[in-house]
């Protein structure tokens, strides 16, 4: 039996992805052999590979069953999560930005060139960017010009240009169009202002006015359209110094100050991080998920048992601190439990949602989450113990009641209409689908942290 | 032979033509600026580590 195609690699003729046994694995068609062999061994990828761009691979002559197109394949070393970038923070899109470009510089200088310059292609290890798609690469026709220009601009250049300019909702943008953001959408939404910057000017709002004069033209023949590999380089570099240019300022939120300013006495706090460390170090892994992640105080905890923590949280600035903290294997991202990213593109299978993503972890943290989304979201708490049996392995889980400073903050400005929000009735609820294995009361306070395995 | 790889994604004719000139304009934009900074030297701004 064949093994299961990646549902995001269809459009590529020249292979695709597909798993086996947990490993990642690429199908090299016939028709691109050739030129893979020459690619897979040329100095490029020598290059490439030391300087961790790209993701370490095995070729080999075994084609799992698949019939006579695929010619060989390659075990490619396994990002640990995958993510889309309407998750990433500032920072992390800007870093995947400069990734591209410098990807596509190394390409230049030994001869080849990018042939899609899209976000998706690059992912993170830990807090490290990696361009993964190893098919993208195509020995560079002098004179020709970069195919992949105008989706650079659109999945990199435009989100960042409207962060930068602090236009507000950006994400969600980026999550509605697969294919980056229409240039002239972006040029329309960036303050008047932007047009001062010749980068913007030419790359956002001259390029959208020349991609609408032009659509559909058919008295230019694309292929007399030349430009030395000079000018490739040098509108390369032009972008990289734009991009690199950008910032988007820190923006205090009352997320930031979260922990200078809780309900826990010190002596709660050292009880929770102890009640953590235990239950980490006794339950260690693969993947763990913070859910409602804040500083990352406990991300951090958790970073030392499993080998990679995804640390969420639908803060923008307190996702922006734990990445500039740089640790090695946590994965900060930007997530809406409220409305997290769903399943889009082809099919709606294309990309996955983020709760199918986390479904595999083997352990799940939500410290001071439920009553964010049980009061903040009036989310009833047989529907939570749903939603938690349905992503999670294993739970570390706190209950914080009605009678805790930062409920009845959230209650001051709405009627009381949670009667089921109570401690006995989490336990049940929790108790339908979990065996809860340690229950504790947080001292100095009426909060409850436990620790849960999903019933099998 | 890269034809058909070529065409893997649409760059549309305007976007391809405005990188035609967007490279003119930056390459001779760069030009002087490398004699603005020949001629003083002290101006140039340092280069962050962005080389391959």
């Amino acid at each position: 039996m064949q093994p299961e195609k990646d549902q995001g690699s269809f459009r590529d003729k020249r292979g695709f992805v597909f798993y086996s046994q947990g490993n990642v694995i690429r199908a090299v068609n016939q028709s691109f052999q050739k030129d893979w062999e020459e690619l897979s061994r040329s100095p490029l990828f020598r290059k490439l590979l030391e300087k961790k761009r790209i993701p370490n691979f095995t070729v080999s002559n075994e084609t799992f069953g698949y019939g006579p197109e695929v010619s060989s394949t390659a075990l490619v070393e396994r990002v640990p999560f995958i993510t889309w970038p309407s998750e990433w923070t500032f920072d992390q899109l800007q870093i995947a930005a400069l990734l591209t470009l410098n990807v596509y510089k190394t390409a230049l200088k030994e001869g080849y060139t990018l042939r899609d310059a899209s976000a998706f292609n690059i992912q993170f290890n830990g807090h490290q960017p990696l361009f993964i798609d190893l098919f993208s690469f195509t020995q560079l026709t002098e004179g020709n010009p970069w195919e992949a220009y105008g989706q650079f601009c659109r999945h990199f250049l435009a989100p960042l240009a409207l962060l930068h300019y602090k236009v507000p909702g950006v994400s969600n943008l980026m999550q509605g169009h697969i294919d980056g953001l229409p240039l002239a959408l972006t040029s329309a939404l960036l303050p008047a202002r932007s047009k001062l910057s010749m980068a913007l000017y030419t790359h956002i709002h001259l390029h959208a006015k020349y991609e609408t004069r032009h659509a559909g033209n058919t008295r230019i023949e694309k292929s007399k359209l030349k430009i030395s590999k000079e000018r490739l380089k040098a509108v390369a570099d032009h972008l990289y110094d734009t991009i690199s240019g950008f910032n988007s300022e820190q923006v205090d939120t009352n997320w930031s100050d979260y922990y200078q300013n809780n309900s826990y006495s010190s002596e709660g706090e050292v009880f929770k991080r102890t009640f953590c460390e235990n239950v980490l170090s006794a339950h260690p892994g693969h993947l763990c998920v913070d859910l409602g992640a804040n500083s990352g105080e406990y991300a951090r905890i958790a970073a030392k048992y499993f080998k990679q923590v995804v640390a969420c949280d639908m803060d923008h600035t307190v996702v922006t601190a734990i990445y500039r903290r740089k640790t090695e294997n946590i994965l900060p991202l930007v997530i809406n439990l409220e409305n997290p990213t769903p399943a889009f593109g082809w099919h709606n299978k294309e990309r996955k949602s983020f709760l199918e993503r986390i479904a595999v972890s083997e352990m799940t943290m939500a410290l001071a989450l439920v009553h964010h989304l049980c009061i903040g979201n009036n989310v009833p708490v047989h529907k939570l113990a749903v939603f938690f049996a349905a992503i999670s392995n294993q739970l570390i889980i706190e209950f914080v009641p009605k009678s805790d400073v930062q409920v009845s903050r959230l209650l001051v400005t709405r009627e009381d209409v949670f009667a089921d929000y109570t401690l006995q009735n989490f336990k049940q609820e929790f108790e339908q689908w979990f065996n809860i294995l340690y229950a504790e009361q947080v001292p100095g306070s009426n909060r409850v942290l436990f620790f849960m395995q999903k019933k099998r | 032979m890269h034809l058909e790889f070529f065409l893997y994604i649409d760059p549309g004719t305007g976007s391809l033509l405005l990188q035609i000139l967007a490279g003119g304009a930056i390459a001779s934009a760069m030009f002087f600026k490398r004699i603005w900074y020949t001629i003083f030297p002290f101006l140039k701004p340092k280069k962050k580590d962005d080389e391959e």
